[in-house]
């Protein structure tokens, strides 16, 4: 490797957090460096149905925010790569990053999915929330960025059928993975979120009756591309006649160390009950609830029109899950709204509305101090929400807590400027540094300039 | 067309992940497209606005298999830019684009499968026809001044400008009243931190009257606002005693001033600069901007007299005037009101939020405020732990329908107040709590009755000596500036923006950007983001100093134009039509920044000497004829 | 030797050397991969007899309904099979016509 590659900004995650902060940042002149640890942009949002309260489809959304980063000019985008670790080195930040083998030549490869197609290994798909399957070469997802197949080592019997199938010669089985360095003036951590594990509650089955499903799941059943392309029960394949939703199922609660609101569970789950609606048009839906929190723009209005769909609100505490012979579930909750009065009810399909966890702990890797709640702390929450504990270091969307994609994109575009603002600062000082002689700097707002090093 | 060989048409029908194709059949629409005189590809795909879809046009333009293209998808406002710059990075002009709406005008508004399919083959046909008489047009660049106006001096304005000025951007800073930092000077302390409302503002202001590259104008409101993205004006009216703090204005003064609790930071204050105050007269004032941030905030809804008791009861305020209330109690001391003390209090949520049809009463324009304020619920709980800290033995009651303490400490306040013996009465919307005077000889002075939906619909009473309403947000009049301007207001009245995820800050007029609770109820931390990141969106449009339009403007055939005026009588854009004398006859002509393409003009035209660039007279006629026509016979 | 049969054989080269430097990951891997491609076989010339739905699909094959399931999903997935109308709850299944018979 010869020189260290240099950049104006460093955006940790190709969320749609760090896709909005790539864009707005490059969009003024920034050079920027997109590092992603999956092998295609796009987060967690991509994997998403419809997202409330639009209904618009989310890859209307993220798709065209993704083509925009992977031809940005000033955009560099590393995928399969992770960051080991941040430093500063002196007016600038030093990142080690790692990335990871795909097994397949970048810029050979053409997309074709010839290799997908000869791979003779079939296995679980993380993507569509472990319910389809995938191949063990394959592309991620049908609007991944890069269209770059990878090949999955753990699963790989070296059969070399994807070597034979491959047209230009693109899959490199000996390929190793390269831990190399890049520099950049200001980082933004968009580092994400990741659910609260389904089985982390005992009395809820513990993750393990079939038929009770995390809310990506729900999403990836929805989604255009999902995993049997309709809804039906993963026991069984039957169409559900009644499909329930326990909210607060990974949040709000002490005994998970999770006592914060995760924010986007009750849009979440009237959102997925009104896409049921549609494609289930007989089925009963509930959804039992503490406190229901519809409070963005327009989002009371969709809580309404939802309960103007016929979807049942039940408040109310659910205190068991237990699976039936015929696997359905029986929901045991306590009547919020009757004395605590306990009732139990039987649904096809059962979905915990789980709550975010931080996706990354950043005290390890970037030094970052992070709040309470374990995601990373913000000291100046009011005016300046994007800062974070290392001057230089910016936070974009869920990494400082859970957030909607609304309020997620707001932010991303608040952390740019504050990285902007930053990075301009540094390039302003080291001039002002080089040029010191010929100094007369006398405005008000250079004098207020602070430089640490 | 002479010139040109036949054109070559490529139609990509979008499946829209099965927003159309679950109600219309892209592969039948494809295949009635390739039928279609001039097409000569149709294809689709499940996403065209991915990479992938993308890539299918762009293969086919450098196979010189297309030059000109029709997307059917979406609406245009979502992705006609994202298919125009295919066409330009594929080296074709990007108005060689015609985008047909298969999805908000068919998919989404029929549940009928064949007549969807059939409505979007007609709109296809239009958009084909349209398609081929379609000319390759080059964008209108203008010079954009280097300025941007932040409208409203609350912690959004204060913190755009803030941002704006350190982006090196002149700023003109514009504050109706006499003081700096909006609603939240009317505030104690700020969940979730209790960081102290003046130390932030204080803060804020501290960098806004630092930066030379700021003007500020105080007591200063928008008459009338005319231009376009890159040259808004401006025309304010600053009223006497307004200020204007500008580079003159701090070399000769001290321009400082001191923050009031409860009023704001005052601009001023103290006689300390005189040199940019304004005398005793009103005057006007004129801004020119390139860029304009739309920070104009809130106003607390105002119940109607006698809404739970208000204006009618001494004992019943709204959630500020009790802040303002504890914020003079000392830790221990007794709580008073109105001369008498307060043993208990009762706070009610949702005044003037999540209103319903029939029980509340309407709004001035009719409308009934349907929407969250989002900051009510955390503010009454983190008001309910201020007065369990200080007034330890006071009991209180909250009624409320949905607790949303949604944001990063937002839940310790609720548990707080729980386990500090707050006692919770849950009612419903549509059955709101009665508020009644107390009957004499009460020990309370107020009784607030309802049906409690925690237990079962049980009929509560409780007695209070102080009634709190948690009032929510409505948006600041900014009628002048929403007339003027023509812009989209939602049905809750706050400003709307394009898209809340694709453009979230911006406004559909380019180049006027929304910042703060204008959008839409926002905390501080909520309105700070947006201001930055409108701030964000400013810096990127006013970086470059040209800035380019769309060419769908009208132009005038010289040859064909008599003179009449008529179509200058019609614009209702000063400036954007003018009559001059051309070789001793008068004609129109266009001043293209001006016109916004709205086609007035055309039909007025007696000679039908104008067109508008990209909608001409001859391209609608032979969209029309093309809806009109027979359906054909598609074999399959 | 031709081109062809050159690179045939430095891909076998490659391959020995691979799996001789993970050889406990390739051969888990392959016995996994082994009886998931059993099962398949099973599946198809049940299939292949008539469309089924996914408890008749799973009895007939001696297999949880939630493994048989995601057998369906994967082959929906690469083409091998399509939806065939519904018996009552459940989903019907059909083999693809060029698929039939086939493996």
């Amino acid at each position: 490797m010869s020189e260290t590659p240099r950049f104006d900004a460093l955006v940790i995650g190709a969320g749609i957090a760090g896709l909005q902060a790539a864009v707005d940042l490059a969009d003024q002149g920034f050079k920027v460096a997109i590092v992603e640890r999956d092998p295609s942009i796009g987060g967690a949002m991509i994997a998403l149905s419809k997202v409330f309260p639009t209904l618009d489809c989310a890859s209307c959304i993220t798709t065209p925010k993704m083509a925009a980063v992977a031809r940005h000019p000033n955009i560099t985008t590393f995928t399969y790569t992770e960051v080991l670790s941040v430093g500063r080195a002196g007016d600038r930040f030093v990142a080690s990053v790692l990335s990871k083998p795909r097994y397949v030549d970048e810029e050979a490869c053409i997309g074709c999915r010839k290799c997908e197609y000869a791979c003779p290994v079939e296995v679980v798909d993380e993507f569509d929330g472990r319910l389809g399957a995938r191949r063990a070469a394959y592309i991620p997802f049908t609007t991944a960025i890069p269209q770059t197949a990878l090949i999955d080592a753990d699963n790989c019997t070296l059969c070399g059928a994807c070597v034979r199938a491959c047209p230009t010669d693109a899959v490199v089985l000996d390929q190793r993975p390269r831990e190399w360095q890049l520099e950049a003036t200001a980082v933004v951590a968009a580092t994400g979120w990741k659910l609260t594990p389904v089985g982390a509650k005992p009395q809820y089955g513990g993750g393990e009756i079939t038929n009770v499903l995390e809310p990506t799941q729900m999403e990836r059943l929805l989604a255009p591309h999902g995993p049997y392309g309709r809804v039906i029960r993963p026991s069984d394949g039957k169409i559900p006649e009644s499909v329930a939703y326990v909210q607060c199922a990974g949040s709000r609660d002490q005994t998970l160390g999770v006592s914060y609101c995760s924010r986007v569970c009750c849009m979440y789950a009237i959102k997925q009950a009104m896409l049921l609606s549609g494609s289930l048009p007989i089925a009963d839906i509930t959804i039992y609830y503490m406190d229901i929190r519809a409070f963005g723009k327009g989002y009371e209005e969709f809580y309404r029109s939802a309960q103007a769909m016929g979807i049942e609100f039940v408040k109310g505490k659910v205190a068991r899950l237990t699976e039936n012979d015929d696997q359905s579930v029986t929901v045991r909750v306590e009547r919020l709204d009757q004395f605590g009065q306990v009732e139990e009810r039987r649904h096809d399909l059962v979905v915990l509305s789980l709550g975010m966890l931080p996706g990354e702990d950043v005290r390890q890797r970037f030094d970052l101090e992070v709040a309470e709640d374990g995601f990373v702390m913000t000291p100046q929450p009011k005016d300046a929400p994007c800062r974070t504990t290392v001057d230089g270091i910016f936070v974009a969307g869920t990494a400082s807590g859970p957030k909607d994609i609304v309020d997620t994109i707001v932010e991303a575009g608040a952390a740019a400027t504050e990285a902007s603002l930053y990075i301009s600062k540094m390039i302003a000082a080291a001039e002002t540094a080089t040029a010191a002689s010929s100094a007369d700097v006398t405005s008000p707002a250079a004098d207020r300039v602070e430089v640490k090093v | 067309m002479a010139e040109d060989a036949a054109p070559k048409i490529g139609v990509y029908v979008c499946h829209c992940g099965g927003n159309i194709s679950d109600i219309a059949d892209p592969e039948t629409v494809a295949r009635f497209a390739s039928g279609l005189p001039g097409v000569a590809v149709a294809r689709t795909n499940m996403f065209m606005c991915s990479d992938p879809g993308q890539k299918l046009i762009a293969d086919d333009i450098q196979a010189g298999l297309v030059d000109r293209v029709v997307v059917a998808a979406c609406s245009p406002k979502l992705h006609e830019l994202t298919f125009r710059s295919v066409l330009q990075r594929n080296g074709l002009n990007p108005y060689l684009y015609e985008h047909a709406n298969i999805r908000e005008q068919v998919s989404w508004a029929t549940s009928d499968h064949a007549e969807a399919t059939a409505k979007s083959e007609s709109i296809v046909a239009a958009a084909v026809a349209k398609a081929g008489r379609l000319q390759p047009l080059d964008p209108i660049v203008v010079e954009t001044t280097p300025c941007a106006a932040v409208l409203g001096a609350g912690v959004a304005g204060l913190r755009a400008a803030r941002d704006l000025a350190q982006a090196g951007i002149e700023v003109a800073l514009v504050e109706k009243t006499a003081a700096l930092g909006g609603n939240v000077a009317k505030l104690d302390r700020l969940f979730p931190n209790q960081e102290s409302a003046g130390e932030l503002i204080g803060r804020l202001v501290d960098e806004v009257l630092h930066d030379e590259r700021i003007t500020l104008y105080t007591l200063a409101s928008i008459d009338r606002a005319e231009g376009y993205v890159g040259n808004f004006t401006l025309h304010l009216r600053q009223k006497a005693g307004g200020v204007v703090v500008d580079r003159a204005a701090r070399l000769n003064g001290r321009t400082i001033g001191a923050y009031r609790p409860f009023e704001g930071f005052m601009i001023g204050d103290h006689g300390a600069a005189e040199e940019g105050q304004n005398g005793d007269d009103e005057r006007a004032v004129v801004i020119e901007a390139g860029a304009l941030v739309v920070a104009t905030g809130f106003e607390h809804y105002t119940p109607t007299k006698g809404e739970y008791g208000y204006e009618r009861l001494p004992q019943v305020v709204t959630l500020p005037d009790f802040i303002e209330l504890m914020a003079g109690v000392e830790p221990g001391s007794r709580l008073e009101h109105d001369g008498r003390p307060i043993k208990s209090v009762g706070f009610i949520h949702c005044v003037g939020s999540r209103q319903v049809e029939g029980v509340n009463k309407p709004q001035a324009d009719g409308e009934i405020n349907e929407y969250c304020s989002r900051v009510c619920c955390t503010a009454t709980l983190a008001a309910i732990c201020d007065l369990q800290e200080k007034c330890p033995g006071v009991a209180v009651y909250d009624f409320y329908q949905d607790i949303r303490a949604y944001g990063r400490g937002h839940e310790e306040y609720y548990e707080k107040a729980s386990k500090g013996g707050a006692v919770f009465v849950r009612f419903a919307g549509a059955e709101p709590p009665a508020v009644a005077k107390a009957p004499a000889g009460d020990p309370c002075l107020v009784t607030v009755r309802c049906k409690d939906g925690l237990t079962w619909g049980e009929e509560v009473e409780a007695g209070v000596d102080l009634l709190v309403l948690a009032v929510g947000m409505t948006p600041s009049d900014v009628s002048t500036l929403v007339d003027s301007l023509k812009l989209p207001v939602g049905t809750d009245r706050f400003l709307l923006e394009v898209h809340p995820k694709l453009r979230p800050v911006e406004l559909a007029v380019n180049g006027v950007l929304v910042a703060g609770a204008s959008q839409g109820p926002k905390d501080v931390t909520e309105a700070t983001a947006t201001a930055s990141a409108a701030a964000a969106k400013a810096m990127t449009l006013l970086s470059s100093g040209r800035i380019e339009l769309d060419p769908f403007v009208a132009t005038v055939d010289s040859q064909r134009c008599e003179g009449h005026g008529l179509c200058v009588e019609e614009c209702a854009y000063p400036g954007a039509l003018v009559l001059t004398e051309e070789n001793g006859a008068t004609r129109a002509i266009v001043n293209a920044a001006l016109c916004t393409g709205c086609g007035a003009c055309v039909a007025v035209c007696p000679t039908n000497a104008i067109d508008v660039a990209g909608w001409t007279l001859g391209q609608y006629e032979a969209m029309v004829d093309a809806l009109l026509a027979e359906p054909q016979e598609v074999t399959p | 030797m031709s081109p062809a049969a050159d690179s045939r054989q430095e891909l076998k080269e490659l391959l020995k050397r691979l799996r001789a430097e993970r050889p406990t990951i390739v051969e888990a891997a392959t016995t996994r991969s082994n009886a998931q491609r059993a099962t398949r076989r099973v599946i198809k010339i049940e299939l292949a007899k008539g469309p089924a739905t996914v408890p008749a699909l799973a009895s007939a094959c001696s297999l949880p309904s939630a493994d048989a399931l995601w057998h369906i999903a994967a082959m929906r997935k690469y083409g091998e099979l399509v939806e065939n109308g519904q018996d009552g709850d459940y989903c019907l299944y059909r083999l693809t016509p060029n698929d039939e018979g086939s493996d």
